[in-house]
C-alpha cells in the first residue's frame, strides 16, 4: 500500500480463510486489493486446522499457502466513512489507506470459562492450543485437561491426538452463574452427543442412550470416573471442573462428579493438570461492522452478533461487506467460499464480473454449507435464512458505493 | 524445551515449515526459540507459563488466547511496552522483559481497587 493517492478498490480486514479467498479473487478480477491483519503470519486460524478426511487429511496451512501474500503486522486500529468510501487507519502506518469497497472478515474470538483461577498463567483457550502445537510445534502439556464440551474441544483432542500429544483429559465446567452462556452440563452432554456420528464406534450408541433422561440418570453414575477413551484422550462426562489450582500457575483441576441430571455431588478432589484448554465456543467479531454503522442483529444459531446482509455479505452501510465467520460461526471452507462471493459481488459492482458469476460464488457458499463435516451451532442455515429475512423485512441496505 | 516431535502418520503439510534457532532474552535470562514464531510460543516451549503481572492485584498472567484479542501477555520488547507476546516475532538478540505494573491511578471513591 502506496502513499494516500491510492484509492484501492478493495481493503479487506483480517486474513485468515474469508480475508485470503477474497483477496486472491478481487484479484482474479483485476481489483486493485490490499489485506490488513495485525498477525506477522497470514493464514489466521486456517493455519491451525486439520482434520480427516476421506483419503488423508485437509490441511489448512497447505490452503493458505496458496493464497495472495497480505499486508502484515498491520492491525486497523480505526476506520471511518468518506465519500465514496472508507479510510482505515492501521498500526505503523502514517496515513490512512482509503479504499471504495471494505471486506471485514475478522473472524470469531472464543467464549471465557471464567470459572476460579481461569487468570492463572497455564490456562489457556482451546485455540491458543491450537495455535502453539498444530501451527508453531510447541507442544501444549504433558497432561493437559481440557475444559468444555464444544466442538472446539474436539477439534484441539483430535489434533493434538494426531501430534501424538493428546490432552489428558476433556470434561465439562461445573455449572455456575458466571457460565450460564455456556449452558447447563445436560445442554453441554447434548451438544457433545450432537458430535457423536463423527466419533468412535462407542460414542453413536452411547449418545443414543444418554438421549433420554431416564437412561442418563441410570447411566452416567455408573460410568467409571476417569471416563471413556476418546482420540488417545479420555471424556469424562460424569465429572465437572470446579476450579483451576495452582499458586503462581495451573497445577491441576478441581473436580466434582455430577449426577444423571447434570448437578454436581459429592466432595471436591484436585487432579494435576499442567495446561488447562478452556473450550468455551466461539462468538463472531462484530466490533469493526458495529462502529462503523452496520445494522446488526443477535442470532443464537450463528453465535452472537452479526451483520444484517444482503446474499452476498454487503451490510447496510453502502461499500461495507462482511464474509466468513463475523457472518456467524462456521468451518473454513464455507469462510472461504463468503469472501470469494463478497469479492465477486465488488467485482460485479465495478462492472468486473457477470450476474453469472456472482450466482456461481453465491451457490458455491450453500455447497460449502451443506458439504461441511458438522455444524458448529446447531441450525446455522436457519440462523441464516432469519438475518436474510431481517435484510428484506428493513428494506435492505442504503444503497452501494460507486 | 518441549518440541513436538510429529509421528510419521502426521500429515507432511501441516508440520510447521523449519526455521533457524535463534537466541532472545526474557528479563535477563537467555532463551532458545525458532526464527519467526511468537515470543509467547518460544517462552511456553521453554516453560516459562508468567508473563507478567496484572495491574489490579500484582497477580501473575501468561498467555491466554495466542490471536492478539486479550492482551493478557503484554510485555515490553526493547524500548516498547505493551507489545503483545503472542504476536511478536522471535528475532536472535532480541530482548524482551516483563513490565512493572504501572503506578496505581489516582482514583477518589468508586475508583480503583489497589
Amino acid at each position: 500500500v502506496s502513499g494516500t493517492e491510492t484509492i484501492l478498490d478493495l481493503a479487506v480486514v483480517g486474513a485468515g480463510p474469508a480475508g485470503l479467498a477474497a483477496a486472491a479473487a478481487a484479484g482474479e478480477h483485476g481489483l486493485a486489493t490490499a489485506v490488513f491483519d495485525e498477525a506477522p503470519v497470514a493464514g489466521g486460524r486456517l493455519l491451525g486446522q486439520l482434520h480427516p478426511v476421506p483419503g488423508g487429511w485437509w490441511v489448512g496451512r497447505a490452503e493458505a499457502a496458496g493464497l495472495v501474500a497480505a499486508v502484515l503486522g498491520a492491525g486497523v486500529y480505526a476506520a471511518d466513512r468518506e465519500e465514496g468510501g472508507f479510510r482505515l487507519y492501521a498500526s505503523d502506518s502514517p496515513a490512512p489507506v482509503r479504499a471504495r469497497h471494505l471486506l471485514v472478515a475478522t473472524g470469531a474470538t472464543e467464549l471465557p470459562v471464567p470459572l476460579p483461577g481461569w487468570n492463572l498463567p497455564g490456562v489457556i483457550t482451546a485455540g491458543a492450543a491450537q495455535t502453539l502445537a498444530n501451527v508453531w510445534g510447541v507442544e501444549v502439556g504433558r497432561h493437559a485437561f481440557v475444559v468444555g464440551l464444544s466442538p472446539l474441544a474436539f477439534a484441539v483432542a483430535l489434533e493434538l491426538g494426531a501430534a501424538g500429544v493428546p490432552p489428558a483429559a476433556i470434561a465439562p465446567p461445573a455449572p455456575g452463574p458466571a457460565l450460564a452462556h455456556l449452558g447447563s452440563p445436560v445442554a453441554q452432554w447434548r451438544e457433545a452427543l450432537r458430535l457423536a456420528r463423527l466419533g468412535p464406534a462407542w460414542a453413536r450408541p452411547g449418545a443414543a442412550l444418554l438421549a433420554s433422561p431416564a437412561l442418563r440418570r441410570a447411566l452416567l453414575p455408573r460410568l467409571p470416573r476417569s471416563g471413556l477413551p476418546l482420540l488417545g484422550s479420555r471424556l469424562r462426562l460424569n465429572v465437572a471442573v470446579e476450579a483451576v489450582v495452582g499458586r503462581e500457575k495451573a497445577e491441576g483441576v478441581r473436580l466434582r462428579r455430577l449426577d444423571g441430571d447434570g448437578r454436581p455431588v459429592g466432595p471436591p478432589w484436585v487432579e494435576a493438570a499442567d495446561a488447562v484448554l478452556m473450550a468455551g465456543g466461539l462468538r463472531p467479531v462484530p466490533d469493526l461492522l458495529r462502529a462503523l454503522g452496520a445494522r446488526m442483529t443477535t442470532v443464537e444459531e450463528l453465535g452472537g452478533e452479526v451483520p444484517v446482509v444482503d446474499p452476498d455479505g454487503a451490510t447496510s452501510v453502502p461499500g461495507l461487506y462482511a464474509a466468513g465467520n463475523a457472518l456467524g460461526v462456521e468451518g473454513a471452507a464455507v469462510a472461504m467460499a463468503q469472501g470469494r462471493r463478497a469479492a465477486v459481488a465488488v467485482a460485479a459492482r465495478l462492472g468486473r464480473a457477470d450476474g453469472r458469476a456472482q450466482a456461481e460464488a453465491r451457490a458455491a457458499v450453500e455447497r460449502a454449507r451443506a458439504d461441511a463435516p458438522f455444524a458448529f451451532h446447531a441450525g446455522v442455515a436457519e440462523g441464516h435464512r432469519r438475518v436474510a429475512a431481517l435484510w428484506q423485512e428493513l428494506g435492505g441496505g442504503d444503497g452501494h458505493a460507486v | 524445551v518441549s518440541r513436538i516431535v510429529h509421528p510419521p502418520s502426521y500429515p507432511a503439510a501441516a508440520r510447521p515449515p523449519r526455521a533457524r534457532t535463534v537466541r532472545f532474552w526474557f528479563d535477563d535470562q537467555a532463551y532458545e526459540g525458532m526464527e519467526g514464531e511468537p515470543v509467547a510460543a518460544a517462552l511456553w516451549a521453554a516453560g516459562v507459563r508468567d508473563l507478567g503481572r496484572t495491574e489490579a492485584t500484582g497477580a501473575p498472567r501468561g498467555l491466554y488466547c495466542a490471536i492478539g484479542h486479550c492482551f493478557e501477555c503484554r510485555v515490553r520488547v526493547g524500548d516498547r511496552p505493551d507489545r503483545r507476546a503472542c504476536l511478536e516475532p522471535v528475532r536472535e538478540g532480541l530482548r524482551v522483559y516483563r513490565q512493572a505494573p504501572p503506578p496505581p491511578l489516582p482514583l477518589g471513591d468508586g475508583g480503583t481497587p489497589k
